[in-house]
């Protein structure tokens, strides 16, 4: 399986790089205001979003990349094979998101269909470097896959510990 | 009571903004039996093992202007020529597949890509098109990624 | 000569900059002021800030100085403009009625420096005369067809012709003839009767992207623009009515540009997204990449190897509460490990996108960035 996470990497890295491409830009329809086209109703002004793209490995992974003319939404749906991952993924996103303000790209509620959402606007860019950005949602989402089948492994290991000592009694 | 504070100003004024199909360039609209023109004369050369004429053909007629059903037929007809020509050859022959291509067909190719990966049927395959996607993107260079994503003619 | 000139001048992005006709002064565009430095002759001591403007409540999104050298141009977010003259102490604004309801994005002096237009969020072109009896500039409105954000404005070396480019994709080519003001020009490729609000030219490219700059050839017989679609279009018209002579669309495979400048009519530089200037040449027939100014490094196929983070005492499944406490810490998506040599991750001189290209003289460009600096190019 891991033969394919490096197209697949390689292959969010430069979606990512061309769809990163931020400038400032005032609202039009609304005076004195700057916000991220992507997040609001634009049915006044399509000519500001541009086309969506998905990047699936396979149907339970797959990134969805939103771009617009000053800001960029990423979401990420990440691998849950059981039950067990399912809960894991959601308490570790849950972790995540109640900090959101510290992380300044995360977005505290994840697109449906998705386990978490970065949203990243012009200003973000301004201040830290693109690439550094890329690099951090790619590794990001190695990390995620790696944290999440060690934390199962932990808490099986535990289960079982628990298990034997409270069963040791009864031999 | 009209609940004035909900009114949407702006679409009482509907001639100042752009409307979604004001977007769509002024292309003929490309019809059903094209497509299927196109799609049956693609599996012949795939049987015959014509595999650059197939997907030259396929590239070279995307549907911009077509209602969704002929974009997603299309849409299958690709996948189906990537997906032959990948069983048929190793990785390495797929970059000479890439060079054969002039950079219009380039662009499409990686359109096609992303729409492909976007569907159920692609994301089966997800290992079979990111190993298109990977060599293509290594010829092509970022110009046709962000072609996609800027262009208003959508597959 | 031929190394570049380096000024870092703070870390905020520089929307835009001009350098004075004479080159003894640069005016930047920092946050809500523009702040105006000394520069030298011989550009090797680092330009002394000597004044600031401060006159906008929002960003200043585009500064421009008049050919004369003693106006100097400013429009920002909060919708408006000002004209900034100096009056032996210090630099004082002018009022400029621009009756807008939107962000000014771009401002230009026209040639001859009696009038500017300004562009806007709000789908309207301004072009604006001063009138004395009153101390204030007037404008007038180019609407009709605009129907989305102008991005870039151009003036034709007549000073009547203007070419816009916004966010629909379209450059339009207008006629920006103030009766009073401007003498009737000859008549051009692009037309001969010019009264205002004319247009001479509506262009779009394939793909419909967005245009990010756009500008005349130095004779005024094409025009260029660069989209969001990393193309450059240069458009060579035939005359009033008729189809153009030639479109060309050059596609490249960099990041999108975001400005560029005529070197002369067979040259041109474009920069951006991409972090660095390359040159094109050609002519009517066609247009072809020359060279890049700087030697570039390519981001996606050589990626620096990640080095072992060593707080690995820790279950590492707080590796990645690490990562995020030294986000919180730093304020930096900088991995910790990478401390030093984390400060240039590019291989150029600019590390963000380059926001603005001008020429500074025969073969040498000037450009602005997002990181903050401004850099002197021999090309």
């Amino acid at each position: 399986m891991s033969q394919s996470l490096k197209p697949y990497l390689t292959a969010v890295r430069s979606s990512l790089t061309a769809a990163i491409c931020l400038e400032d830009f005032s609202s039009q329809l609304v005076e004195r205001h700057n916000r991220p086209e992507i997040e609001v109703d634009n049915t006044h002004n399509p000519e500001l979003i541009l086309n969506p793209m998905i990047i699936a490995r396979n149907e339970n992974e797959k990134i969805l990349i939103e771009p617009s003319i000053n800001s960029v939404r990423v979401s990420i749906k990440i691998k849950q094979a059981d039950e067990i991952e399912q809960i894991l993924v959601h308490k570790f996103t849950r972790f995540l998101t109640s900090r959101a303000e510290n992380f300044f790209i995360l977005r505290r509620i994840p697109i449906k269909g998705y386990d978490i959402s970065f949203l990243i606007t012009n200003f973000h860019t301004e201040q830290m470097l693109k690439d550094k950005l890329v690099d951090f949602i790619i590794e990001f989402m190695e990390d995620v896959d790696k944290e999440i089948s060690e934390m199962k492994l932990f808490l099986n290991a535990r289960a079982r510990v628990i298990a034997e000592s409270y069963l040791t009694p009864f031999d | 009571m009209e609940d004035w504070r909900r009114i949407d100003i702006d679409a009482y004024e509907p001639e100042n903004h752009l409307s979604k199909e004001e977007l769509l360039p002024n292309l003929p609209e490309t019809s059903k039996e094209d497509i299927e023109a196109i799609s049956k004369q693609a599996r012949v050369y795939l049987s015959q093992g014509k595999f650059i004429e197939a997907l030259k053909l396929g590239l070279s007629y995307p549907p911009y202007i077509a209602s969704e059903q002929i974009k997603n037929l299309h849409t299958e007809t690709i996948f189906e020529i990537l997906c032959s020509i990948k069983n048929n050859h190793n990785l390495n022959d797929l970059s000479s597949f890439v060079k054969q291509l002039d950079s219009d067909e380039q662009d499409t190719l990686v359109k096609y890509l992303y729409k492909t990966m976007s569907t159920s049927y692609g994301q089966k395959q997800g290992g079979l098109l990111l190993s298109w996607y990977e060599k293509t993107v290594e010829i092509t260079g970022l110009g046709p990624i962000v072609r996609f994503l800027s262009d208003r003619r959508t597959v | 000569m031929s190394a570049p000139v380096i000024y870092q001048l703070g870390h905020q992005p520089i929307k835009d900059h001009t350098f004075s006709p004479d080159r003894s002064f640069l005016a930047i565009t920092k946050g809500n002021e523009v702040e105006l430095y000394q520069v030298s002759s011989s550009l090797t001591i680092k330009p002394k800030l000597f004044t600031i403007l401060k006159g906008h409540d929002k960003t200043v999104t585009s500064v421009d100085i008049s050919p004369d050298g003693t106006r100097i141009l400013t429009c920002s977010q909060d919708r408006n403009a000002l004209v900034w003259e100096f009056d032996g102490n210090d630099y004082k604004p002018t009022l400029v009625l621009l009756r807008i309801n939107r962000a000014a994005t771009v401002c230009k002096w026209s040639p001859d420096g009696q009038k500017f237009a300004v562009g806007s969020s709000d789908r309207v072109i301004a072009v604006c005369y001063y009138e004395a009896e009153n101390d204030w500039w007037v404008s007038k409105h180019l609407k009709k067809p605009l129907k989305s954000t102008i991005t870039s404005l151009s003036w034709h070396p007549n000073n009547v012709l203007l070419a816009s480019g916004s966010t629909d994709g379209h450059v339009r080519v207008f006629s920006a003839f103030i009766k009073g003001i401007d003498e009737k020009p000859e008549p051009t490729v692009w037309g001969s009767k010019l009264p205002f609000q004319t247009l001479c030219g509506d262009f779009i490219n394939e793909t419909g992207a967005w245009v990010h700059d756009v500008s005349f050839t130095p004779d005024g017989n094409a025009l260029g623009f660069v989209s969001h679609d990393s193309t450059i279009g240069i458009i060579y018209p035939e005359g009033e009515g008729l189809a153009p002579r030639s479109i060309i669309n050059v596609k490249t495979q960099y990041l999108p540009f975001k400005s560029f400048v005529f070197l002369s009519n067979n040259k041109l530089v474009v920069g951006g997204h991409n972090c660095n200037l390359i040159v094109f040449e050609g002519d009517e027939s066609e247009w072809k990449e020359s060279y890049k100014v700087e030697k570039q490094k390519d981001l996606i196929n050589d990626i620096p190897e990640r080095k072992d983070n060593d707080d690995e005492e820790e279950i590492s499944s707080h590796q990645a509460l690490n990562m995020f406490k030294q986000l919180d810490l730093k304020g930096r998506v900088n991995k910790p490990s990478n401390g030093a040599d984390g400060s240039k991750a590019l291989s150029t001189i600019h590390q963000n996108t380059i926001s603005s290209i001008r020429l500074f003289s025969n073969n040498k460009v000037s450009t602005s960035g997002i990181d903050g600096k401004i850099v002197i190019f021999t090309v």
